[in-house]
């Protein structure tokens, strides 16, 4: 009987102990990779996101800088309050407005200007012009816009309508949908970029191909485009929805949430919360809902983005 | 060798002397002033910031070893980033206040007891200010937390030559509610003959912002017997029948008597009470601030009313105390205040005295009215029209003695446009809104 110590001094030891022993080794090295994401995720998650948790869970002692334990007793507020049932719902309807319009529009905008000229790629870097404009600047230009007086969006409003005497800001409906439709234009070159980059990297013969086989544009477009793009388009929903459900700034600076409370969505009452009434401690309980939503919706883009990847 | 090391050496040294500023000799406190600042709102900022500045610079002078570093903050921002800075640490000296959030400082705790400093005031001194309508808000027992600057009051604003063309006179304003509505009525005009009015005959806000509760709906509904808030159970009692008739009033003048305009539940105060009124759409406006003044003077509507003279005139324009019944009024004003974490609170409420003293008053702008009662006895101030603003000031009453008190105001506003904008019930929304306010708020 040798002793396997002796023989893998002499490279005699068994192929399957063998691989067994690289196997553990590289394992051991392997998990030191993980080292920096760790640390990654402790700075930039744990870090901010604990103590926000915790104050979530607490309320200011009066007179003094301290907070007291009072557990899960601002979530059951909240929770008790028509009024964030109201504001979580807008949260929703905002998102699903922003998404239902920003990705068919995008998908066309995608296709026109996918194709290789010089002049495309002039165009494709001024589409980008919504997004680098500072969201509350936009806000206030798009509240202009709908300014009864002089926009031309009221105008337009009015028209939709059929009131000629509509004040858009005024009305519950309409404000929502002027919020709506800023941030549709804001969020339509986003993700016409992550779709454009999805087209260039299909290849032309299979359309080609689809096109020599009788296939009309449409059902290249739901038979090829789509799929291949699918991956680019969870990703950019991903970043457009994470951008929504947190937007404050851009519907506070156009209509203050109002009239009411109509489009006072969960992220601009977090933000009254915390700058307006100075209750730090509501306001983190409404941010952890936000978070929620924010994970669910992530589960749901990386859901779509696996089937998208098992597909390809 | 040596010699070249020394001149090194030596260049070293006097080059950190220069960055470390060691060849200047520097004011050995620094008191940090937090005021209000907001440069795009007009010339009165401006004319602000160059008074704070000459302040500054008389102070210095008179107290050679302090320097004043002045930290400007947008009006509505200032009262929340001291609670804000003093939760995360952060310490001013001198801080700009606003009244009606002293109950939420109270309770926050931002802001030092002033009553140690003012013992050393003879009691002439302190009841010089005592009269000032907010004046007993930002105290509490013995404790004081800020000291008036001044007195921000409200009237109704109107257009004489709106009135003579109606065949009103513009000397006898109307001094009732009911008397405002029927002038309000016959000045509402259609001046274009496009079946819309172009003038309307009173001008309301009726927005999301402070004002609505504060202009509007406070004074009425103090009118009809009612009130906002108890102190005693801190419960919002807002909702009552008087509240009712409050929002009811204000809904019958856009919807019923047409003679307040459908914009006024939207948009900004100034945007619709100021700009509005000095574009001519309104005929009379209520709720018009003596901050909005400067631009009468310098349209040529008044003549050497700001800055007050013994021989000022109102020209264009005449002023009447809001006609809700006497004490049915709102006033406030900007207060000076003592940060909590203030290094040096003896050297910042020295720099306090110098910003109350009469002669340093007397050319703040955003002060408004005298803070002082003895000015108000200055020849400038006892023309007809500020004996208006006078009677304004002194039948001011302040916000409730709520530490939600932003929240109470947004609350009365969401359901005041709910009634304006949806035409929905008065009395439920009032009461929904109540019981959302008393059920977050009143602890069993």
């Amino acid at each position: 009987m040798s002793n396997p110590e002796t023989q893998r001094g002499t490279g005699i030891l068994p192929v399957s102990n063998r691989r067994q022993g690289v196997h553990v080794t590289m394992f051991a090295s392997r998990q030191w990779l993980f080292v920096p994401a760790l640390i990654y995720l402790a700075l930039f998650w744990v870090v901010p996101l604990a103590p926000g948790l915790l104050i979530s869970c607490q309320e200011p002692v009066p007179g003094t800088q301290a907070f007291r334990w009072v557990g899960l007793a601002n979530y059951r507020t909240l929770l008790g309050e028509k009024t964030f049932w109201h504001n979580l719902s807008l949260s929703l309807l905002y998102l699903i407005g922003v998404v239902g319009l920003t990705t068919p529009v995008a998908y066309v905008v995608a296709l026109v200007i996918s194709g290789r000229s010089r002049v495309l790629g002039a165009v494709r870097a001024l589409f980008l012009i919504p997004w680098v404009v500072p969201p509350v600047v936009s806000a206030l230009v798009f509240r202009s816009m709908a300014d009864p007086a002089i926009g031309p969006l009221a105008a337009l409003y009015r028209h939709l309508s059929g009131n000629t005497e509509l004040i858009p800001l005024q009305s519950a409906s309409w404000a929502m949908v002027n919020v709506i439709v800023h941030s549709f234009w804001r969020s339509v070159p986003v993700l016409t970029l992550f779709l454009v980059a999805g087209m260039t990297t299909i290849s032309a013969e299979l359309h080609e191909s689809a096109q020599v086989d009788g296939a009309s544009a449409w059902q290249r477009f739901w038979t090829i485009t789509m799929p291949l793009t699918r991956s680019h388009l969870a990703t950019g929903l991903l970043l457009i929805s994470a951008f929504t459900l947190q937007d404050a700034e851009t519907i506070y600076a156009m209509t203050g949430g109002g009239p009411g409370h109509d489009t006072e969505v969960a992220a601009v009452r977090l933000f009254r919360e915390a700058f307006d009434y100075q209750h730090l401690h509501v306001a983190a309980a409404v941010g952890t809902f936000l978070l929620v939503a924010g994970v669910i919706l992530m589960a749901l883009y990386l859901a779509l983005f696996r089937r998208a990847e098992a597909a390809t | 060798m040596r010699s070249r090391r020394l001149a090194i050496v030596c260049s070293l040294v006097a080059l950190i002397a220069l960055l470390t500023g060691g060849c200047k000799a520097k004011p050995s406190t620094e008191i940090r002033v937090a005021h209000i600042y907001e440069p795009l709102a007009g010339p009165v900022q401006k004319a602000c910031l160059e008074w704070l500045e000459g302040v500054r610079a008389q102070f210095a002078k008179e107290h050679p070893g302090l320097a004043v570093r002045l930290e400007q903050v947008k009006w509505d921002k200032i009262d929340s980033k001291s609670m804000n800075d003093y939760q995360a640490g952060i310490p001013h000296d001198v801080v700009w206040s606003s009244p009606q959030l002293m109950p939420q400082h109270f309770e926050v705790g931002d802001l030092l007891d002033l009553a140690p400093f003012l013992q050393s005031w003879p009691k002439f001194a302190t009841d010089d200010f005592a009269w000032n309508p907010s004046w007993g808000i930002c105290g509490r027992g013995a404790v004081r937390l800020a000291l008036p600057t001044g007195v921000h009051a409200r009237v109704v604003i109107y257009r004489k030559d709106y009135f003579e063309q109606a065949g009103l006179d513009p000397e006898k304003p109307p001094t009732d509610l009911d008397s405002l509505l029927d002038v309000a009525r016959k000045l509402t005009r259609d001046t274009n003959g496009d079946g819309r009015p172009d003038v309307w005959g009173l001008g309301l806000y009726l927005g999301r912002e402070r004002a609505t509760i504060e202009l509007y709906f406070a004074p009425l509904l103090w009118h009809f017997g009612g009130d906002l808030y108890e102190p005693k159970t801190k419960r919002a009692i807002f909702a009552s029948e008087a509240g009712v008739r409050a929002a009811q009033w204000l809904y019958d003048c856009i919807h019923t008597h047409k003679v307040t305009p459908p914009w006024a539940a939207g948009d900004k105060y100034d945007d619709i009470i100021f700009e509005r009124f000095m574009r001519g759409e309104l005929a009379m406006a209520w709720g018009w601030g003596n901050y909005f003044n400067q631009a009468l003077e310098e349209n040529g509507w008044t003549k050497g009313l700001l800055p007050p003279t013994p021989g000022g005139q109102a020209l264009k324009v005449g002023i009447f105390v809001t006609p809700t019944r006497e004490g049915a009024q709102f006033a406030n004003c900007w207060t000076v205040s003592i940060h909590k974490l203030s290094r040096h609170p003896a050297e910042a409420f020295a720099f306090v005295e110098a910003l109350l003293e009469p002669a340093n008053l007397d050319h703040y702008a955003d002060a408004g009215l005298p803070a002082r009662k003895s000015m108000w006895e200055r020849p400038q101030y006892t023309t007809p029209w500020y004996k208006v603003w006078r009677q304004a000031a002194e039948a001011g009453r302040p916000m409730p003695d709520t530490p939600n008190y932003n929240n109470l105001a947004d609350s009365v506003a969401a359901a005041l446009q709910e009634v304006i904008l949806k035409q929905a019930d008065p009395a439920q929304t009032l009461q929904r809104y109540q019981d959302e306010f008393n059920r977050r708020y009143v602890k069993p």
